[in-house]
């Protein structure tokens, strides 16, 4: 067989290298005991070894002009409908594939050091490596549907790494926050699948891209970008749904880079880029494109300026360049946002990286220009007029009230809704049966001798009764 | 309504004020994170003795003392702790030894009992656990022994022989009992028996239950096999009957006090605290903010509540729903004028507290958010120098903001439980609403299993319980009570140190069979070297001293006696380097060589321009525009530095060097340390340098407080402390504490110019102090992350010291590389068996290595302090774990001296000990937690995340190797000498008498150790152990282990015994 052909197969493997990595930590993880931190890092690191190959075989693949229509094969099929295994490795996909390889080494390199010791740390390799399978089947997929499972593994790895220090309440209610956002926004892509369907019934990017330019029709064109550009802006934070960003620097330092920071975050971006050709037909989806980032772009970069600690200042300055992304898909400039992705990306990762450093670089930089004080940033905002200095402030500080609007007008209604229907079946059971009477434990105990018996015999079930004495066992 | 729109009464003020000032001091007394400082976490509680002040502290922080109870099991388990240290640190507890009750254990046993077996009420969950699932009530619990087994089954079957003789006939009455459960007409018998074994069951009859018991059927054969678990069941029925009377008691422990938050969350399940702190945190943040933001918050220096105030009416927003009405209440307080302090007592009076409350609410307010509201009095009680940022930071500004917050909240809470009436109704709606969680209400079973447990483990068995009366009863369940977590933790923890303080007294002792007190005249040696006092020079000295035996080390607070506010040549302005309780009074400042000003000039400039740069570069990638085409420039190029950095850490180390000393020239700099005249200036003022005469004192006290007055060496090397590292906001905490958390090197290099001085040698000749002339010495600094040395100035020293100093250097080389071999020993992710060379590669990588949480372990090994010759210590392995302060009783026969020495060394050390030991066994509360996800905010503390409170005191990455044990001061002087300094010096006696540290005293003369206690004073130590294993060098004792390892004699003849020898 020619060596194209090998190549493309070793290319299609570049997400299951890290998959079998975290089946294979998983399974350490069956016996008890905690597994050893050099076997799962040398695991991780070998599997994201074997995945940047793979990346560096796609561009390879490039270089040589070997096929970029991977197919291979369906994983089932059914009437009418099939789910192909498609991989579409073109110049941008096996770009950011290389990219995301590269940078999930890095952090395993990182993190090997950075999280010893740590009780999670299985648990953070194990979610990386997930991740980085989820991340590079999100870019090599050459449909939606394949897309989308790597779209949930990003998202769900994600959740659970916001939540990584579970014992504290901040990172679950953080991860929590992230968990709807993303629920609601993945909406968009399913839905985008659903009607793409209906309108070119394939969800392959290659022949969705030929049959659009046939069956152009601008109503089923809209219904598509728009859902797509609304999967897109969850994942990559922007207006009004960017709330989770700053909220989401609650794992290791590590993750926040390579999540936030470099990878996921741009990971809707990459949508945009991938269905680009599908997203143009729809001028009006490219509008809202161009209004979503440059709202996004503006307020971040205003909350960035007022952010007083160095992860969510790195966050909203990251929010502020996708947004600037999303504008330049929107303008069409697509290899300017490729561009603008993978060096962003990288900077980012490095800045994040560097967050703890923050107090040291202060001193040294203030050091080299010889004053305590601040700069000349400071001196011009400190001669803007008090008055206008605090309207500006107050927006900024409190992001717009993007977070305050939705939760007044959406989030409270909704629970305040659920709480009284809650009420109204708790009065409407009221009046079904008076006291919903627990039924005496004698009735309800199988007959005596049976090992259940025995065991609320022995337990002395007042137990019970004392945690809760409205209900009262005794009659 | 009237009476809150008059002004309030100033000594409603005055009250508050005071308040506020007794409040601070159980906020946490951080400073900003560039001046880390070392300092007892529970300082508030340093007036009472130790086990109080924890106990005070658990009961108003939450927060714990000791480390949790199964560690101490387990480090009985290994042998950390043995059986005689827990025996004789019960002994010294004042439980009687008398029986509580006949056939009942003393109140000694009991305590005991258990504390060895962790005897305690269980949770609800783990009770009903053990109850229904591991069926605890019909057999023994695993670890009773055998004795105490068979003595309750006898007692039972005894007990039980004559109710069942009572039936008649002869023969085994266990198998008449078996057939008595069937015969029908023996039914008054029959039930007397099931109701003592099984009492009242509730699901079943007593007599289904006996059944249960026994097996299906009650046949004789299975009766005869389960005695054991009737004996048991016997035990817990007993014990539930005698607790039945306290069913429904109140739960011991306090009470938390209960407001309106309390209430609230009680009643709805809803946190106040999640809605304010959300709003809050940031405010603070940008309040405080010393350079993080671009944009600060505007009118800072007016006080936190008027800059928020002014902030939240200014423009246009959307209000969140729960702060409604806030806008018409601001501008109300604006109209009429209100500052933060008659807002918090109009705040006080709304929410409807009562005078005598209003203490106890302000603390409990402020204790919720306690980094935050810890920064602002910090920042209030001492502003701290660099980096002002304008911000008039007021504890009672923070009060004020919070207070109103609290407010909108708690009527928001209230509105969703139907109250719509005023804040200060709250607390009696909640009163009257039904509770999510329980009351915490004695329970039969709850209050039983502690005795039943008990029972079980003393050999107790049914029938002795029920004859006890229900006062011996109550007896027992009162020390039960008194026995709590904390009381058993308490003892542990005595027994825990009880074993470290053994170890060290004993080879403390026995190390002076090896190393006599030198001679009065002993021949000078060829280096001397004077180190900091820091616990990690514990090592270097004596490897040091291992690597050649010319060389003599001394240990001493890292300023070298000189306080100075000091300015480098890189330096925007002074900063202190001295102990931060000190004010400095002079001012230092590095010079360039007139002949290299150009070269210094150069280097401004360029730094200047590097600093430029790096800041336009910050800002242009984070913001709007530029940052689009910074980013997409720079990105691809940052891929270079990236991966350098993560891949090959001490590449990207040696480069950023070698770029640096490309760039940026080194001119030859000299110290600003002469003044002319000699005349005392005013205290207040900043002194340029130090005149001859101060120049003098310190150099002579200096070397008077080491005890070195004569037999100089040629070389005197005197090494400040630094540590190094990278991407680490705790870089201060790991550097030199005596320094203010930076380089203790220009006080060194300091130190060394003064004492060349000739005029100084006059002065100090004249003291008597003679120093020969043909003696240098030498300045540098000894950085403990990587291990190496640097000396200044050597230029300039006489030709002939010169040609000694490569000798020295080679020396301080190897003293590096054997030094960083040991500390690999600790660090899991070391090359397992590293060459000295590969070792100190290997620490060199750690302090450059941006992923390296753990660049090294600070003083995560500090456990004892040795003040006195360096006979007492020298060749002893202490496994970095003692502070080394020289000292020489011989020439202080006073103890003005020592005096001087222990009012510095005993707070200090204390300090850093007490924060690692607090920081440790209670990391979350206490501690800052895992360093992984905290973020540098606003340049002065870490939060975790994007919000949450200010996390004070270490991360675990500091502390999760160190054992908390307090800080062991082992002095080299007699009892009276240190009882009169106690009496002169309140603040070495606080820590002393209420054991806050564990003084010793080793007599200089005769070598007795006597140990102090609070409550019987100093008394006569006699060693447990008097051999100490010998090994030739460091490396044969800790090779292979990596944890902790007891003290051993090294360079001694191999193993043996002192006294074996003595004898011989």
């Amino acid at each position: 067989m020619p060596l194209d052909v090998w190549l493309a197969r070793f290319v299609a493997l570049t997400p299951v290298w890290p998959a079998l990595g975290a089946v294979l930590i998983a399974l350490m993880l069956v016996p008890k005991g905690r597994p050893a931190e050099r076997a799962v890092a040398r695991i991780a690191w070998f599997a994201l070894w074997l995945g940047f190959m793979g990346a560096l075989g796609g561009v390879a693949l490039r270089v040589i002009g070997g096929p970029s229509d991977l197919r291979l094969g369906n994983w089932y099929e059914a009437f009418e409908y099939s789910f192909p295994l498609v991989l579409l490795l073109d110049g941008l996909s096996a770009s950011v594939s290389l990219l995301i390889a590269v940078l999930l080494l890095t952090t395993c390199k990182f993190s090997v050091n950075y999280l010893h010791r740590e009780p999670g740390y299985v648990r953070f390799f194990l979610l990386m490596l997930l991740f980085g399978a989820g991340m590079q089947l999100l870019v090599l997929a050459g449909s939606i549907e394949l897309m989308f499972i790597g779209w949930e593994l990003v998202g769900m790895t994600s959740i659970l790494l916001v939540a990584f220090f579970h014992e504290r309440a901040g990172p679950v209610q953080a991860a929590i926050r992230v968990l709807v956002t993303y629920r609601i926004c993945d909406i968009g892509l399913l839905l985008g699948g659903v009607w793409l369907h209906h309108w070119l019934h394939t969800t392959v990017w290659v022949d969705a891209f030929a049959a659009a330019a046939v069956h152009a029709a601008p109503l089923p064109a809209l219904a598509v970008a728009l859902s797509l550009v609304f999967a897109a802006m969850g994942k990559s934070a922007q207006f009004p749904v960017g709330g989770w960003l700053p909220r989401a620097m609650e794992g290791p330092t590590a993750s926040s880079a390579v999540f936030y920071g470099s990878l996921s975050v741009h990971a809707g971006v990459y949508l945009l880029l991938r269905a680009a050709p599908l997203i143009e037909h729809s001028p009006a989806a490219r509008a809202a494109l161009i209004v979503i980032g440059a709202v996004t772009a503006v307020m971040a970069s205003l909350s960035h300026k007022v952010s007083a600690d160095a992860k969510s200042a790195a966050a909203y300055a990251t929010a502020t360049q996708v947004g600037l992304m999303f504008v330049t898909c929107g303008l069409g400039f697509y290899t300017l946002a490729t561009v603008h992705l993978i060096a962003h990306a990288t900077l980012r990762y490095y800045q994040f990286l560097r967050t703890p450093s923050a107090l040291q670089d202060a001193l040294a930089r203030r050091a080299a220009l010889g004053r305590t004080e601040q700069d000349e940033a400071a001196a011009l905002w400190e001669r803007v007029g008090l008055r206008r200095r605090r309207a500006v402030f107050r927006l900024a500080i409190e992001r717009f009230a993007v977070e305050t609007a939705l939760d007044r007008w959406l989030t409270r209604p909704i629970m305040g809704l659920s709480r009284w229907l809650d009420r109204l079946e708790n009065r409407f059971l009221a009046l079904h049966d008076r006291p919903v009477p627990l039924a005496r434990p004698a009735t309800l105990s199988p007959p005596h001798g049976s090992p259940q018996s025995a065991l609320q015999a022995s337990s002395h079930s007042s137990l019970e009764a004392k945690a809760d004495p409205q209900r009262g066992v005794e009659p | 309504m009237s009476r809150l729109l008059t002004s309030p009464e100033p000594d409603a003020r005055l009250r508050l004020r005071q308040t506020l000032r007794h409040a601070e001091h159980y906020l946490p007394a951080q400073a900003p994170l560039e001046v880390f400082v070392h300092h007892n976490t529970l300082h508030a509680y340093q007036h009472l003795p130790f086990h109080e002040g924890v106990a005070a502290a658990q009961a108003q922080l939450g927060a714990h003392g000791y480390m949790p109870e199964e560690r101490y099991r387990e480090a009985l388990a290994r042998g950390r702790i043995s059986e005689v240290d827990l025996e004789v640190v019960l002994a010294e507890t004042s439980y009687s030894t008398r029986p509580i009750a006949a056939g009942f254990p003393s109140e000694m046993t009991v305590a005991r009992l258990v504390t060895r077996h962790c005897i305690a009420a269980e949770t609800p969950a783990d009770l009903h656990w053990q109850l229904v699932e591991k069926q605890a009530t019909s057999r023994f619990a695993a670890e009773v022994p055998t004795a105490a087994r068979r003595a309750i089954v006898v007692a039972t079957d005894a007990w039980l022989a004559p109710t069942l003789a009572g039936v008649g006939g002869e023969g085994s009455q266990l198998i008449r009992l078996a057939d008595l459960t069937r015969s029908t007409g023996k039914r008054a018998v029959n039930a007397e028996l099931a109701r003592l074994i099984v009492g009242q069951p509730e699901f079943r009859t007593p007599m289904a239950e006996l059944g249960a018991l026994l097996g299906a059927r009650a046949r004789p054969e299975a009766f005869a096999a389960r005695h054991e678990a009737v004996a048991v069941r016997a035990l817990w029925t007993a014990c539930v009957d005698a607790c039945r009377h306290l069913d429904g008691a109140r739960q011991p422990g306090p009470e938390a006090p209960e407001f309106h938050r309390e209430l609230l969350l009680a009643c709805s399940d809803e946190d106040a605290n999640d809605l304010v702190h959300t709003t809050l945190i940031p405010l603070c943040a940008s309040f405080l903010d010393r350079g993080q933001s671009h944009w600060s918050m505007p009118g800072r220096e007016l006080g936190f509540f008027h800059a928020w105030r002014s902030v939240l009416l200014a423009g246009h927003s959307v209000r969140p729903g729960w702060l409604r009405g806030l806008r018409r209440r601001l501008q109300a307080w604006e109209e009429r004028g209100l500052e933060a302090e008659a807002v918090v007592l109009e705040l006080l009076a709304e929410l409807g507290l009562a005078d005598d409350e209003q203490d106890l609410f302000i603390e409990r307010t402020l204790l919720q958010l306690r980094g935050w509201a810890g920064m602002f009095a910090r920042l209030e009680a001492a502003p701290v120098p660099p980096g002002r940022s304008g911000a008039r930071a007021r504890l009672v500004d923070f009060l004020a903001v919070r207070l109103t917050l609290d407010l909108f909240a708690f009527q928001d809470i209230a509105r969703r439980l139907g109250h719509r009436g005023p804040v200060a109704e709250v607390r009696a709606l909640c009163a009257r609403l039904p509770r999510i969680a329980p009351a915490r209400l004695r329970g039969p079973h709850d209050t039983a299993w502690p005795l039943f447990v008990l029972a079980q483990f003393a050999g107790v068995a049914a029938p002795t319980i029920r004859t006890m009366v229900r006062a011996d009863i109550d007896a027992v369940i009162g020390l039960l009570d008194r026995l709590d977590d904390t009381a058993r933790q308490r003892l542990w923890h005595e027994a825990y140190e009880r074993r470290f303080r053994v170890e060290l007294l004993d080879a403390v002792a026995a190390n002076r069979e090896y190393e006599p007190a030198p001679p009065a005249e002993a021949p000078p040696r060829r280096f001397q070297v004077m180190f900091c006092l820091d616990d990690r020079f514990e090592s270097v000295r004596r490897h040091l001293e291992e690597l050649s035996s010319e060389v003599g080390t001394f240990g001493v607070a890292g300023f070298f006696n000189l306080a100075i506010a000091y300015q480098g040549i890189d330096d925007p302005s002074t900063f202190p380097l001295c102990p931060v309780v000190v004010t400095p009074q002079h001012r230092v400042e590095e010079e360039p060589h007139s002949q290299h000003w150009p070269l210094a000039e150069l280097r401004k400039q360029r730094l200047h321009r590097w600093g430029q740069a790096t800041t336009l570069f910050g800002r242009a990638s984070r913001s709007l525009l530029l940052g689009l085409f910074v980013s997409i420039v720079s990105g691809v190029a940052a891929v270079v530095p990236l991966l350098i950095s993560v891949f090959a850490p001490q590449l990207a180390g040696r480069l950023r060097q070698a770029i640096r000393r490309r760039l940026l020239p080194e001119p030859k700099t000299r110290l600003t340390s002469a003044r002319t005249g000699s005349e005392e200036m005013a205290a207040s003022t900043l002194h340029t340098g130090f005149s001859l005469d101060e120049k003098a004192l310190r150099v002579g006290n200096l070397l008077e407080d080491i005890g070195l007055t004569r037999g100089f060496a040629r070389v005197v090397a005197v090494l400040g402390h630094d540590s190094s590292s990278v991407n680490n906001p705790y870089f201060p905490a790991y550097s030199c504490g005596a320094c203010g958390g930076r380089s203790g090197g220009p006080n060194a290099r300091l130190f060394a110019r003064m004492a060349n001085r000739p005029e100084v040698r006059e002065r100090l000749a004249a003291r008597g102090i003679v120093v020969p002339a043909e003696t240098v010495f030498v300045g540098g600094v000894y950085n403990t992350g990587n291990d190496s040395v640097r000396l200044f100035d050597v230029e300039e020293l006489p030709a002939e010291a010169q040609a000694q100093l490569p000798a020295l250097r080679r020396l301080l080389a190897a003293t590096g590389q054997h030094n960083a071999h040991e500390r690999c020993r600790r660090f899991p992710t070391a090359p397992p068996w590293p060459s000295y060379a590969g070792a100190l590669h290997h620490v060199e990588g750690r302090a450059l290595d941006l992923s390296q949480a753990r660049p090294e372990l600070g003083h995560a090994t500090n456990a004892a302090c040795i003040v006195g010759r360096r006979a007492l210590s020298r060749g002893l392995f202490l496994d970095r774990r003692a502070f080394l302060v020289s000292y020489d009783p011989k020439i202080d026969p006073e103890g003005a001296v020592l005096e001087r020495i222990l009012a510095a060394v005993g707070p200090v050390g204390a300090g850093i000990n007490l924060e690692y030991f607090f920081s440790t066994v209670d990391n979350e509360r206490l501690g800052a937690g895992t360093k992984l996800p905290h973020n540098v905010t606003g340049l002065f503390g870490v939060m975790n995340g994007a919000s949450s409170d200010l996390r004070t005191g270490l991360p675990t990455q500091m502390t999760e190797i160190h054992e908390p044990v307090r800080m062991h001061l082992v002095v080299e002087s007699t009892p009276a000498i240190l009882t009169a300094i106690c009496e002169r010096r309140p603040a070495i006696a606080e820590l002393v008498r209420g054991e806050w540290l564990r003084l010793a005293a080793v007599d200089p003369d005769t070598g007795q150790i006597f140990t102090f206690d609070a409550r019987r004073g100093f008394r006569p130590y006699s060693p447990a152990n008097p051999t100490l294993p010998a090994v030739s060098r460091s490396r044969d004792w800790y090779s292979g282990h990596d944890g902790f390892l007891p003290p051993a004699r090294v360079g001694g003849p191999p193993l043996i015994d002192p006294r074996a020898r003595h004898a011989s």
